[in-house]
This record gives C-alpha cells, structure tokens and sequence, in this order.
C-alpha cells in the first residue's frame, strides 16, 4: 500500500512542491507515509520545482530587449516613419489574429536596414524584418507571411528553447524560494553573468545557427492559420517560399544558412493550405503596399 | 485509500480556471473590452498585477469584474488561475503557491539584472530597443487598416 502510494505521488513531484508537501503531510497523518519519508519526497518536489520553474513572461521580455540590443549592435534601424506605420499594423493585425495576442511588452515591429534577406524574432515580441527581404516581397500578403511566421516562434517561445538546461537550473538554483527578498551583491554578479549567457543562447540560434527544423514548420503552420484568420491570402506564402528560392540561388547566408531547405518548406506549406486561392487581392491592400514599397530600394 | 483517491484527485486539477477565482494581469498592459472581441466598447485598461476575479469564459475570452467594473479580456493577459491546495487542506496561502506569483514578485530576470549587463556591456545598442518599444498602433487606426484592406478581426463565437 505504501509503495502504491509513493509511486502515484511522485510523478506529481516536478513543478508541484507545495501540493506535495500538503499530500506528504496528510499522509504522515493517517499514517500511510513514515516522517523519514516525507522528508525525502518533499526536499526532491522543492529540488524537482526549483529546477522546473519555466522562464516567465516578464523574464522572456528582459530575454527578448537583450536579444534585441545585440542585434542592434550589428545592425542600423531603417528610420523609414511610413514603413514602420506600415509593417507594425501588418503586424498588429496578425498578432491579434495569434494565439498569443499579448505579451507582456506587446508586440514591436521594426526594420534593419541591410541589404540581407532576413527576418528574426526576439522572444516577447520585438520582431526584425530587414530591407532586403522588404524589397524582396511582392505584396502585402507575402510580407505579412514573413511576419507571420515570426509570429509564430513567439507565440511557441521557440527562442526560449535554445537556452541551456544547465544555464537556467542555475538561475533558478540562484535565486532561493523567498518571494520577496533583495539580492545579495553575488547573486547579482552570478545572474548578471547567467543572463549574458541566455542572450548568447538565444542569439546564437536566432541570428547564426537557426532554429530546429521542427520549430520552422511548427511557425510555417501557425503562419498560414494565422494569415488565414486575418483575411490574407495564405497562397501568397507559397509564393513568397517561391521568391526565396529563386533568391537563394542567387545568394547565401541571412535566411537560407539559418532555415530548412525551401522546397521542403514548400511541399509542407501546400499540405497545409485549404483554399485554392488564385482570386485577385483587394486593391487597397496593392495600393497602400505600391505607395510604400517605391522607398525600400536603395 | 478513498482519502488517497481524494488526495490523487485533487493533485490532478491545479490549471482549471473557475468562476469566484482570482487572476493577476501578467503584462505591462491590457484591456477589458465589453464583448468578448477586439475594438468592442473599452471597459477600462488594466495593468501588470492587477487583480481580476473569474465570472466565466468564452473560447479565449475571460469574463471577469475589475473594481466594480464587468467585462472581457484576452486570456493571454492573465496568468492562470489554480487550486492552492494548501488554501484547501491547510487554510492559508503558501508563499510560493504558483510560479506566477513569484514572477509577480520581482524574481529573476528583472530590471536590477537588466541594469547590471547593461553596465558591463555599453556596446548592446538599448536606445534603440527603447525606441522601437515606442513603435505603437492606435486602437483605431489599426480597425481601419483591416477595414480598408478586406482583413479580418478575430470573433470570439
């Protein structure tokens, strides 16, 4: 009996300590769990949820600024007031249409100003697309599919992924279970220290290595459910994966060295497409793209 | 052992939201709308910790009451509502109840650490984040631009 006991308690353990600890203490109560017990089961629940604690929304915006701040040391904004009207209510439009319409900084769309062909998204919700992938884009459909996709690796935190196990157990580890106390001089040293890391880690995948395969379809499908819902025209992405592809023979680096192969992408992106599309786009939506567009070009 | 089932039982709910149950707001800002849908009528504006009680729900929409005050807002804005089994068996609230609540109360990565990096890294380029953390889209504004362009809003029914 006891034994039973110990097996359907423990796999509530991990990110649960405080629930257990009660359980554990009911079960001293009545008997069914020895003091000696009790002990081991709620130090491993209080070790289990310190190192289970995932990364909140407010730590996922200091995340995402420091991500940001490193990108911007490499890269000048494109200080176009039109553009950015224009890309951030795309964006917007999108970002309401998510799953995750709120983040705890809201959702900033901005523009590099490089000649690469490239898109990234910080977690919480600052995403870059660059001139060169403006200029590259025929229309506002295709361009709200680039920031859709985008959309998609925040609102599955893909970012947060890349930052190392080992890294965040000690952040965690760092900061004890007081929920109100200040931090000594030395856990501020060793956060500070654990934060430069995450950004490093973060980066790293956004900027150099890319993320996984599964994570790029994961956001090419919440894209197109995505510019679906918004009234886009979701064939315009397989257009868009179409101009890549000619643009990747053409060049390399940026996009093409951080995302899978584009004919891969392609072939999943048409499964997943519902409508045959092919009717013509509302003649705003060309106009507003046409009137803005002419200044992208250098 | 039925007092065990109970216990199995009661571990295995934590993450339902309920009617009656208290939620904080979890980003800098948010909005309760009168219906359950974008650029219906502003209630109020509420802001990071602020402290809402369940009435009901529709698909990603909470219906909750803000002093005084009755309408919706986006499940994304909230944190999720629990059982505090503690509350339950031992009739006081644990410091460390939901992991919420420790981000609440100013743990972890914070502005403190923000500083600190900033500090020791004078190239990471922080002007322009807060720049574009100005970057912004009235209410309005964005409403015409999906009306203007045939785009759509989200419905919640």
């Amino acid at each position: 009996m006891k034994a039973m006991i110990l097996i359907l308690v423990v796999p509530f353990l991990v990110g649960c300590a405080t629930v257990t600890q009660v359980a554990t203490t009911v079960g001293v109560g009545t008997g069914v769990v020895t003091r000696g017990q009790k002990k081991m089961i709620d130090q491993t629940a209080i070790k289990a949820e310190k190192a289970a604690r995932p990364i909140t929304e407010t730590e996922e915006y200091y995340i995402g600024r420091g991500v940001a701040a490193r990108i911007l040391s490499q890269y000048n904004l494109y200080n176009h007031p039109e553009t950015i009207w224009y890309v951030n209510h795309i964006g917007k439009t999108l970002a309401i249409n998510s799953a995750r319409p709120y983040t705890y900084g809201r959702y900033h769309f901005a523009v590099l100003d490089t000649d690469e062909i490239n898109a990234f998204a910080c977690p919480g919700g600052i995403v870059f697309i660059t001139r060169g992938m403006l200029n590259l884009v025929q229309n506002e459909d295709e361009l709200a599919a680039v920031l859709a996709h985008e959309i998609g690796h925040v609102t599955q935190k893909h970012g947060l992924k890349a930052i190392s196990k080992a890294r965040w157990t000690q952040v965690v580890t760092t900061l004890g279970m007081e929920a109100a106390r200040e931090y000594t001089g030395a856990q501020l040293d060793s956060l500070i220290n654990l934060f430069e890391g995450t950004i490093d880690d973060v980066f790293q995948t956004l900027v150099v290595r890319g993320y996984g395969r599964a994570d790029e379809y994961e956001a090419d499908k919440l894209a197109i459910a995505c510019l679906e819902a918004s009234g886009y025209d979701t064939m315009e992405f397989q257009n868009l994966l179409r101009i890549l592809e000619a643009a990747q023979s053409q060049g390399s680096g940026g996009i093409f060295s951080t995302h899978p192969n584009i004919m891969d992408r392609i072939a999943k992106v048409k499964k997943g497409l519902k409508v045959a599309g092919g009717s013509p786009l509302p003649p705003e939506r060309i106009a507003r793209f046409k009137r803005i567009a002419r200044y992208w070009e250098k | 052992m039925r007092r065990f089932i109970l216990i199995f039982i009661l571990l295995s709910l934590p993450g339902m939201a309920q009617a009656g149950k208290m939620v904080k707001v979890k980003v800098q800002k948010s909005t309760i709308f009168q219906q359950p849908k974008f650029f219906s009528k502003v209630v109020t504006s509420v802001e990071y910790g602020d402290q809402l009680e369940i009435l009901g729900d529709l698909k990603d929409w909470i219906h909750v009451k803000f002093r005084e005050q009755k309408g919706w807002i986006h499940k994304s804005s909230l944190t999720s509502a629990k059982f505090n089994l503690r509350t339950i068996f031992v009739g006081t609230s644990s410091p460390s109840a939901t992991h919420d609540e420790v981000a609440l109360a100013g743990k972890g990565f914070t502005p403190e650490v923000e500083g600190g990096y900033k500090e020791s890294h004078p190239e990471m380029n922080y002007a322009l984040v807060d720049e574009i953390e100005t970057y912004d889209v009235e209410s309005d504004s964005l409403y015409d631009f999906i009306m203007r362009g045939g785009l759509r809003i989200p419905e919640a029914e």
